[in-house]
């Protein structure tokens, strides 16, 4: 899996799993989830760092198909999903432009893993297999031993039984890790289009 | 996220400069009305940085990073991430000592990458080595000059806003680096702490390094 895919998996389940309602332990939870906008606060933890890098921005996310992933600080940069079109801009001299490097075949692996996700269907997921220890509790761990060289687990913190996603916690290795806090949470109301196709 | 792999195995590319550089002429310095104090120029203690990093490549690719440095006097420590946040290389290196390689995803694994990077924060965050002589070039800008055995030369130069700029001229050229530093603050804890920073290594395979200060902190307690 190259290191692009790998992040778009990675920001697709976050993305996807921002709004569940939660369930029994070891059991998929289950989802009836139209659309979310919320903030988030990213913590970038590493063993050198005396102080983690923190990040914030916003999100927006519409069934089927639709998602803008948009980091105002310290870095803007913007992912823009919808329909069958895709795009990653970065700010430069004050401008956001495109960012090419986001390579057009992983849109279909978006979709998949947002589609199974808010399905409800964890365990479809072709790269990372789910346990659910308790209600508040989504745990994610690789398949395969190279992706787990990068990624070694996935924590996803529920805020109660039928509330929202908490936090994510992208476990890269020891003391090397991301955290991502939600809130300000607005679900199930109309996004305009635009929203996901113009900057 | 391919462009910044492919910009950043570039910045393994030594620049093709085909004519050795020498460095210009230097004129003493006599009276000395106010010397330049070299150190200050860089970071005094130990520090931890994060800067939002854009490079781009004499060839025409580019891309965007976080990278993250700290200096104290024990060693240096290093990273990049994506901006999303994905660790993509993290090392460290004792003094003038190899580096170690602590996570270096693929293609940032290569040996010769890890050295090239902690070079280039080297140039930009130590003093360089060599003996230092004072004086003014042509231009009548003030120079530390920094000259070593090796015949390796690294001129430090007081810029009109109060900023340096910094030129090194290598018996391999390939080795040459211009250093560009912008919006400097002075204080005595920091030294001369630029906001910005630019890095460019000429030639063909050259590349440009537009670093941006997003925090600087100072440490007081031993990092483990």
């Amino acid at each position: 899996m190259s290191l692009l895919r790998l992040l778009v998996v990675a920001l697709a389940l976050v993305l996807s799993m921002t709004a569940v309602a939660a369930a029994e332990p070891a059991e998929a939870p289950r989802v009836q989830l139209q659309s979310v906008q919320a903030n988030f606060f990213q913590e970038k933890h590493l063993k050198i760092l005396a102080q983690p890098i923190t990040s914030r921005g916003v999100f927006a996310f519409q069934g089927p198909r639709s998602l803008r992933w948009e980091y105002l600080y310290p870095v803007r940069s913007l992912l823009l999903v919808h329909e069958d079109s895709m795009k990653k801009l970065v700010e430069q001299d004050g401008k956001l432009v495109n960012d090419p490097g986001m390579a057009m075949d992983s849109m279909h692996l978006v979709l998949e893993e947002i589609t199974n996700w808010l399905a409800g269907r964890f365990n479809d997921n072709p790269a990372f297999s789910a346990s659910f220890p308790d209600e508040e509790t989504i745990v994610l761990t690789p398949k395969d031993a190279g992706l787990a060289a990068i990624i070694s687990r996935i924590d996803l913190h529920l805020q109660g039984r039928e509330g929202l996603i908490d936090s994510v916690i992208i476990n890269e290795g020891p003391e090397t890790f991301t955290r991502l806090s939600f809130s300000d949470a607005v679900l199930n109301q109309p996004l305009p289009e635009k929203l996901f196709t113009t900057p | 996220m391919t462009r910044l792999c492919l910009g950043l195995i570039a910045l393994m590319l030594a620049a093709c400069s085909p004519v050795q550089q020498t460095p210009p002429p230097l004129i003493p310095l006599r009276p000395v009305p106010t010397p330049l104090t070299c150190a200050e120029f860089f970071p005094q203690g130990d520090w931890q940085y994060v800067h939002a990093i854009r490079f781009q490549l004499a060839s025409g690719g580019g891309g965007s990073a976080i990278g993250v440095v700290v200096l104290t006097s024990q060693d240096i420590r290093c990273a990049l991430t994506t901006v999303e946040g994905l660790t993509l290389f993290e090392a460290r290196a004792k003094g003038t000592g190899p580096v170690e390689i602590m996570r270096a995803l693929p293609p940032f694994d290569r040996r010769h990458f890890a050295d090239n990077l902690v070079k280039d924060i080297r140039t930009l965050f130590v003093p360089p080595l060599g003996l230092v002589r004072q004086g003014r070039l042509a231009d009548k800008a003030r120079v530390c000059r920094y000259e070593t055995a090796d015949g390796e030369t690294a001129d430090l130069m007081e810029t009109k806003d109060g900023c340096w700029r910094l030129q090194t001229y290598n018996p391999d050229p390939l080795a040459n680096r211009s250093v560009r530093a912008y919006s400097c603050e002075y204080t005595s804890q920091s030294g001369l702490m630029p906001s910005q920073l630019e890095l460019v290594a000429p030639g063909r395979s050259g590349y440009t390094i537009n670093m941006r200060l997003i925090s600087a902190q100072r440490l007081t307690t031993p990092n483990p």
